[in-house]
């Protein structure tokens, strides 16, 4: 399910070129289409797509899907009282597959040591951490909630909405579960109308800035610090473009059916502050992690919120990726946000300052979360605050990574990234409507212009599938 | 702040329709200028019709061919007139870019092949040595030549859908951006002419740019290795001999051994895979006087001395052995 590759594309067309054909034949049989109709062909639908990315993918997604619907009824069923306390075996079960899957070689050959093979050829199953903790928060908000349970064709549904199944937004029942409950298939022209630009600057996004980018970024240096931090920075927004694009796409597909997704980015990089960057950064991931680990270990209100902030970082860390680096990300993260409270009160900073420190923190912080190889990681880092990797030698050797024609592209993309991100600040500042300079009509056909144009052909996976 | 998807002003309609149409007629103006403009591509149809027709040529005056292909390595390196003078080999010269990558530029040596031709592989060993999927080039070389046959595999099966293809006709960001420069600055739009091809298919350039070394061989991908596999079989099936050719690259006097000794590593794993020719410089060449523009593009004397040891190689068929090339490799 990759929205930068036409398969995507061709396989949803006549995917609901099936749904409207057998609408049509029954509409002619009956007077009357059965009620659940739709919302059976919506999940007919979303396993298809899943079925098409690996029969691996749909069964695990199946078998996380009714363990946690199942087991949620037999809970409801059979226990009147205390539905909290089975929480603790229930969401164990759920997180199995995905530990199997993306943590197991980490653990067994990473942390402990054993030098097992096994594991290592393990390949994840696309968008596992996503579907699983979307299915954890539902379990937790029935549970806990005391909330009636759905049928089971609506929690698959609230589980496998195509766009968001892969690489979320990670949705939560209250948002997502009752437009999912009155799903219809509706032929609705200003509903795409209203879609069509978030698809237009998702694709812009991810296959013209995102992908181009990509190419650019130059991870060898250890010693030069400058080169360091030019291949965080473009990595920094090379992540953000690919992910944020892929988000737009998905917040665009659900408008044209008619469904409102959580934007998962608020144009990050005109944050001027690490907490509103987080505000801003994948954020029902970060919202995930306040609700469900944060909230409930006190939050802020503790004498031991620095131990809180910390654990949720580090999770969140690890939640992207099975790796010590990923930790290192999480932890630098953490101890920003710990810094952001313990000092912001007391010195403000102008706005313009308080941008460039937390976007150049946001930048530096990419280390952690690119560098796999922990040798190269410590010495980047040490790198950074070494004074002698700054020096004008290595100043000039940044550029001349690259061919002199390469340069000129590179240039050219910054500057259009430049561009765009002002739009996006504007979007935000003046108008509180995000990306809403970039979705007006008359830009819609420059971006699907400059994307047909610029575009590479090679196609890049989205990053974010491998989490 | 904005954070759930709420209402947005509303639209004009038919933003839709209208947005389908541009991008409709972008995406045919984008595969218009790259089948009929692209100053690269014209050079590229220009070069392979004149390999075609010297194909042709020998293999209406002679029983069996050589055919050597490869990047633009070999088409700087390979003389075949000079072969065919001095060794009486009639060799065609079927190397392009390396841009172009191992399948197509397999594919495109195999379009020629003829019962009882000789196929030697001389690809850069930058192309075996990772991912083999076809590049955005290769698609729009082969929609130029008419023959988008040239994108399947050896057993015929597609490597890009018919979409993808299409998708991909379109020049992208570091073409257009690079074009645009040099129109700005008034430089020729492509640094090659179809003139600097001989009629052989080798190539030869009058501009002189001072060249770095390329680095040596990295190990061959499990793509490689399964790419060459299959192309041994493909050629044995079809009575088509076949053998790897290291192709000749600038190298640091200082690093000859080391090189050689890498380059020995890669071409141990290929001779598992089929026959290698014995070429007793492993790749490496120490005189920088030999390269015209990059470390891969021989001048003439280079490409002569390539050439004759080319021809003695074939004539005598002599190959390296597993045993050979690991203690090369060991040292």
């Amino acid at each position: 399910m990759n929205f930068g590759e036409i398969r995507f594309w061709l396989l949803l067309v006549a995917g609901l070129g099936a749904i409207a054909s057998l609408r049509w034949l029954l509409g002619r049989r009956r007077s009357e289409l059965p009620p659940s109709f739709d919302r059976l062909a919506l999940c007919a639908l979303g396993m298809f797509l899943l079925c098409c990315v690996s029969w691996l993918t749909f069964a695990i997604f199946m078998a996380v899907g009714l363990g946690s619907y199942y087991g949620m009824k037999w809970i409801l069923a059979a226990h009147t009282k205390g539905h909290s306390y089975y929480l603790f075996i229930l969401i164990p079960l759920l997180l199995l597959p995905l530990f199997y899957y993306k943590y197991s070689n980490f653990v067994a050959n990473g942390v402990l040591g054993l030098d097992v093979n096994y594991f290592q050829d393990l390949a994840l199953p696309v968008g596992i951490s996503f579907y699983t903790f979307q299915k954890i928060s539902f379990v937790v908000d029935t549970l806990a909630f005391k909330q009636p349970l759905p049928t089971l064709l609506d929690y698959l549904n609230f589980a496998s909405f195509f766009p968001m199944i892969v690489a979320g937004p990670i949705e939560r029942r209250a948002d997502l579960y009752p437009q999912i409950k009155e799903f219809k298939f509706h032929w609705n022209p200003a509903w795409l109308d209203e879609g069509v630009p978030w698809i237009v600057t998702g694709l812009f996004f991810k296959l013209c800035l995102a992908d181009n980018l990509a190419g650019f970024v130059n991870r060898q240096s250890t010693t030069n610090a400058w080169a360091i931090w030019a291949a965080n920075f473009l990595f920094g927004l090379r992540i953000y473009y690919d992910f944020a694009g892929y988000s737009l796409v998905a917040v665009g597909l659900g408008r044209c059916l008619g469904i409102r997704l959580t934007l998962n980015f608020l144009s990050p990089y005109c944050s001027r502050s690490i907490v509103e960057f987080w505000r801003r950064w994948h954020i029902t991931l970060s919202r995930w992690f306040r609700d469900y680990v944060y909230v409930p270990l006190g939050g802020g209100r503790t004498r031991w919120w620095v131990f809180n902030v910390m654990l949720v970082f580090v999770l969140s860390g690890i939640w992207h990726g099975a790796g010590w680096n990923f930790a290192v990300w999480g932890t630098m993260h953490g101890t920003y946000l710990v810094i952001n409270r313990l000092f912001s009160k007391k010195y403000a900073l102008p706005d313009f300052a308080a941008w460039l420190l937390t976007f150049l923190a946001a930048m530096w912080a990419w280390l952690g979360f690119y560098e796999v190889r922990s040798d190269a990681l410590l010495a980047k880092l040490k790198a950074s605050f070494t004074p002698s990797a700054y020096s004008l030698a290595h100043l000039r050797a940044v550029p001349a990574q690259w061919p002199p024609s390469d340069r000129l592209t590179l240039m050219f993309f910054l500057a259009l990234t430049g561009i765009v991100l002002l739009l996006e600040w504007l979007s935000v500042r003046r108008q509180n409507d995000p990306f809403c300079y970039l979705r007006q009509p008359c830009m819609m056909y420059l971006l699907a212009l400059l994307t047909l144009l610029l575009a590479p052909g090679i196609n890049n996976a989205f990053i974010y599938f491998a989490f | 702040m904005l954070s759930s998807t709420s209402p947005s002003k509303p639209r004009p309609r038919r933003l839709t329709g209208r947005l389908l149409a541009v991008a409709t007629v972008g995406w045919l103006s984008c595969a218009a200028y790259v089948l009929c403009l692209d100053p690269s591509l014209r050079f590229y149809v220009g070069a392979a019709r004149i390999k075609q027709a010297w194909a042709e040529k020998m293999g209406r005056e002679h029983q069996t061919r050589f055919l050597v292909y490869g990047g633009s390595s070999c088409a700087f390196s390979i003389n075949g007139e000079r072969i065919l003078r001095e060794q009486e080999l009639p060799v065609v010269n079927m190397g392009m870019g390396a841009g172009y990558g191992a399948r197509f530029l397999t594919r495109w040596a195999l379009s020629e092949a003829r019962l009882g031709d000789t196929l030697i592989v001389a690809l850069e060993p930058a192309l075996l040595s990772g991912d083999l999927t076809d590049t955005t080039e290769a698609v729009h070389l082969s929609y130029a030549l008419h023959q988008p046959g040239l994108l399947r595999n050896l057993d015929n099966s597609g490597t890009l859908s018919l979409a993808s293809q299409l998708l991909m006709l379109r020049p992208g960001g570091n073409h257009l951006i690079t074009l645009v420069a040099k129109l700005a600055g008034g430089k020729p739009l492509f640094r090659y002419r179809t003139e600097d091809i001989n009629p052989s298919g080798w190539m030869q350039t009058a501009v002189r740019i001072p060249v770095d070394s390329p680095g040596p061989a990295g190990a061959l991908s499990a793509q490689g290795r399964g790419f060459l596999k299959d192309l041994a079989g493909y050629c044995r099936q079809r009575n088509v001999r076949v053998a790897y050719s290291i192709p000749w690259e600038f190298t640091n006097p200082d690093d000859q051994v080391s090189f050689q000794a890498q380059n020995a590593a890669f071409l141990w794993h290929v001779a598992e895979l089929m026959p290698v020719l014995k070429d007793p410089t492993l790749g490496v060449c120490t005189n920088r006087e030999y390269y015209a523009d990059t470390g891969w593009h021989l001048t003439e004397a280079g490409s002569n001395l390539r050439s004759d040891s080319l021809g003695r190689q074939l004539k005598e068929w002599s190959t390296w052995t597993v045993a050979e090339l690991r203690a090369f490799a060991a040292r």
